[in-house]
């Protein structure tokens, strides 16, 4: 735990705290400007994401699938890799989850092995870009956007053709009983789902293997100075594909998480771009576990409370997108702004 | 333009100088004057300050406190590196400042380009850079990219680009740390021809002969204040130092070193049979390289910079495999072995360029003393690291190897040039090698540092270990080394016994690739 903290002191979580309010601060303007009372629009995010029982779980649960994504990217950016292709990786790994949920039955032990499926899935998909980047040169980056087309018009082609369930719905056939994660408390319309309690494990578990175990410093080390990391007896080759490749498998279990948790099969909607939301996600919890939890508890709030924010004061909830993006630019202004407040407070010490 | 009669004229006058970084005060007060038409050196252990000092001038950093004159003007309200070149200083950093990929002639005019209308006009610059080599005595081709230069015409142009800015005062930190022999008298005679024509140079250096042979005036740094000035007849070696580290002088007065008796008949700890490397693109590195070091021998590697010195360093730790020949450790074929396991053999490694081959600046001390060590089982419990082993083990090397830092926590970037540097040496050779393997191992170090550095080395071949000593400082290969070969264009040509060799047959060697 004391690790944890050290980790979060100084710069890295003042600088996100200070993104944070500065982009409320913009956005606020925003809100002012489309003729709304930002009071009003921060009490309503407030109510719509923690005003009860009911907002609190919505809340939770709709920051799962943003951990999940977050995890993925900032295990990639540890080991200086831009993982982009999580949403394709999120829809394979979805998508063979549920698969594998209709039709392997191996009893309670459905859920478990859906997401295995889907890490492997994940961690295939994933494979692609970067051995095409380390054997051929061309940028991981370009290779996961090829990738992530593929895997989402692939997908849908089969959600609406071969694996299609109904007529009505674009759906794979549902999940066995055993494929979903116990519901832990229902209030409304809203269920609460053990899934969220597997994503923070996977939190924790991620955080033992980057700042714990040998394989996580030698990612670290491998992403901020290959020579030294080559000189000092690390394979950087190996490292980067199975770092890459443990970052596609996160996302993969993204998209198992939404299935076992949330919908019970594939679905054509089943996400609004999770896995590029990772990105914002991981810059704003600074790649570390415990900040894209609570960057992604930030973001799955806002998300969770547009509802309310559509239905009381009708604002769009494209705001929530308005407001990730000036997230990314805050974080770049925010190092700087830090700085001059140190400098100032030394100077009146 | 010779000097007035009325003696020396003080071009740059900075009075109480004061820097402070965090919690370390780094410049104390510091007076400095630097003269017209003199060679002023700066000099001073590692963290004494000298760069901060020239950086504070320079205007890449600004001072707490203390005065700066220029020409006799005060600089007032807050400085900066536009307005040190406005006012005609220039400054030669230690690392290299040029795009690569530029032409030498683009390089020279970035950031002052001669325009006619909105178009850069080129045939002004070439014109004033004509003048410019005229100057200087020496140019290159304007038309070749700088990836393409040797170092010492990269240094020539970096140099040609100070003067094109118009710069009067130009201050040079460790030109020669990367030079061969030659060049480095090339380069003294060019600073010595701009002070004459009236410019002020100013010289930060580890290098005391080099000062006392061609410096004007010294300035001695230590620990961010003055502790001594010399004049050209005043220096000689025993002041220096005496200035510089007072209680390291019994250290430094030992001149003859005693080196470890070397068992012909014992078997090598490396041997190299034939060995040819290429790069990337297939071109060849090192060429039928043979060498064969036995426990406790010290083999000293002299050569021109890039004529294959860390093709050879990595070809003997591991990074690439060798295209034809082969690799003994102890009598046993590495040559298909990694890195990794070349290191479990007891093979360590100081890179020559520590920030690309031996550091991560961002980690804190502990990491940066973990890496490479990171799979060693006595360093783990529990699933996880023995971090409070690690920051005991830091803070015994911070003792042990005369570190300045406090906080093992700490980043590695927190700490100076030469700091960081001994970190990386504590790292490795307190690793209980077979093999060293040492590219440069004191650049960056003062002389004190440097000198322990290499007590250190000779401690561990006194004890059987074998050391490659690849280094441009031929002072050094010719005192610490049994015997020397030169790389030459790949080759490796044995030169000899250190004894019977001095440094301009070495200097013939390096520059033709044979003594005659």
């Amino acid at each position: 735990m004391r690790g944890i903290l050290q980790q979060l002191r100084s710069g890295p979580l003042i600088d996100s705290l200070i993104a944070v309010l500065l982009a409320a601060a913009v956005l606020s303007i925003v809100v002012a400007l489309i003729g709304h009372n930002p009071i009003t629009v921060l009490s309503l995010f407030i109510c719509g994401g923690l005003g009860d029982l009911e907002s609190v779980y919505g809340t939770l649960m709709s920051s799962m699938p943003l951990i999940f994504s977050g995890l993925s990217l900032a295990l990639a950016f540890r080991a200086g890799l831009f993982n982009i292709g999580g949403e394709g990786q999120l829809f394979v790994g979805g998508f063979a989850a549920a698969l594998a949920g209709h039709y392997l039955n191996p009893g309670p032990m459905t859920a478990v092995l859906m997401m295995v499926v889907a890490a492997a899935a994940g961690y295939a998909w994933a494979m692609v870009p970067i051995a095409i980047r380390l054997y051929r040169g061309a940028h991981e980056v370009i290779g996961c956007i090829m990738m992530n087309y593929i895997a989402i018009n692939l997908c849908m082609w089969l959600v609406r053709g071969p694996f299609r369930a109904e007529a009505s719905t674009e759906k794979t056939p549902p999940i066995q009983p055993g494929g979903w994660w116990p519901t832990l408390d229902t209030v409304g319309a809203t269920d609460f789902n053990a899934a969220f309690f597997i994503s923070l494990i996977v939190a924790a578990l991620l955080y033992w293997l980057l700042f714990r175990l040998p394989f996580g410093f030698e990612l670290r080390a491998a992403g901020a100075n290959q020579g030294a990391a080559a000189a000092a007896g690390i394979n950087v080759r190996g490292t980067l594909i199975l770092t890459f490749g443990l970052s596609g498998a996160l996302a993969g279990l993204g998209g198992a998480a939404e299935v076992s948790g949330v919908f019970g099969s594939f679905y054509s909607q089943f996400s609004p771009g999770y896995g590029f939301d990772g990105i914002t996600v991981a810059l704003l919890g600074r790649n570390h576990p415990a900040g894209v939890v609570a960057a992604a508890l930030l973001f799955g709030l806002m998300r969770n409370a547009s509802k309310l924010l559509q239905f009381e004061a009708e604002i769009s909830s494209d705001i929530i997108f308005l407001f990730q993006g000036i997230v990314i630019f805050a974080l770049l202004a925010a190092r700087p702004i830090r700085r001059t407040i140190a400098a100032r407070m030394s100077r009146r010490a | 333009m010779s000097l007035p009669e009325t003696g020396p004229r003080p071009v740059v006058r900075m009075t109480g100088i004061r820097k402070r970084f965090g919690e370390t005060e780094a410049l104390r007060g510091v007076d400095f004057t630097a003269y017209k038409g003199f060679i002023n050196a700066v000099i001073g252990e590692n963290g004494a300050g000298k760069t901060t000092l020239m950086k504070v001038l320079f205007g890449l950093l600004h001072s707490d406190a203390g005065e700066l004159e220029v020409n006799g003007n005060r600089i007032a309200g807050s400085h900066s590196a536009r307005r040190a070149i406005a006012l005609g200083i220039g400054m030669l950093q230690q690392h290299f400042s040029l795009v690569p990929a530029f032409p030498a002639l683009e390089n020279i005019i970035l950031g002052c380009e001669p325009v006619r209308g909105i178009q850069i006009d080129r045939r002004q610059a070439l014109q004033r850079l004509d003048e410019i080599f005229a100057e200087l005595g020496g140019g290159v081709d304007p038309n070749r990219p700088i990836a393409e230069l040797s170092v010492s015409e990269r240094q020539l142009v970096e140099i040609a680009r100070m003067l094109f800015t118009g710069a009067e005062i130009l201050i040079f930190d460790e030109p020669t740390a990367t030079l061969a022999p030659q060049e480095i008298e090339n380069l003294y005679r060019l600073l010595r021809r701009l002070a004459d024509e009236g410019r002020t140079v100013i010289l930060i250096t580890h290098r005391l002969r080099e000062v006392i042979k061609h410096a004007d005036m010294v300035t001695v740094l230590r620990r961010g204040i003055v502790t001594a000035g010399f004049e050209r007849e005043e220096m000689n070696e025993e002041r220096l130092i005496g200035a510089i580290v007072p209680e390291a002088a019994d250290l430094l007065a030992v001149k003859e070193r005693e080196l470890p008796n070397v068992d012909e008949r014992a078997e090598p700890v490396v041997e190299l049979r034939g060995v040819d490397c290429t790069d990337k693109e297939s071109r060849t590195t090192l060429s039928g390289v043979s060498l064969r070091l036995r426990p406790g021998e010290i083999l000293g590697i002299a050569g021109v910079t890039g004529s294959g010195q860390k093709e050879l360093a990595e070809a003997v730790i591991g990074l690439h495999p060798p295209a034809a020949g082969s690799i003994l450790l102890s009598g046993r074929d590495v040559s298909r072995l990694g890195a990794k396991d070349r290191r479990k053999l007891g093979v360590v490694y100081i890179p020559e360029d520590r920030f690309a081959d031996g550091v991560i600046p961002p980690f804190s001390l502990v990491l940066n003393r973990l890496l490479g060590d990171h799979r060693v089982p006595r360093l783990r419990c529990r699933g996880s690291y023995r971090m409070n082993l690690l920051r005991e083990d830091v803070k015994d090397k911070v003792g042990k190897y005369h570190i300045d830092a406090g906080d093992p926590d700490a980043s590695l970037a927190s700490l100076s040039g030469g700091n960081q540097q001994k970190l990386m040496l504590a790292r490795e050779l307190d690793r209980e090698p077979r093999l060293i393997v040492a590219h440069g191992p004191t650049r960056g170090l003062d002389v004190v540092a440097a000198r322990r550095c290499y007590e250190r080395m000779l401690e561990l071949a006194s004890q059987g270990d074998a050391v490659l000593l690849i280094s441009t400082e031929l002072e050094d290969l010719l005192t610490y080394a049994h015997r020397i070969a030169v790389l030459f264009a790949g080759m490796l040509i044995d030169a000899g016994a250190s004894s019977e060799l001095d440094a301009r047959k070495i200097g013939l060697l390096m520059t033709r690739g044979s003594a005659a």
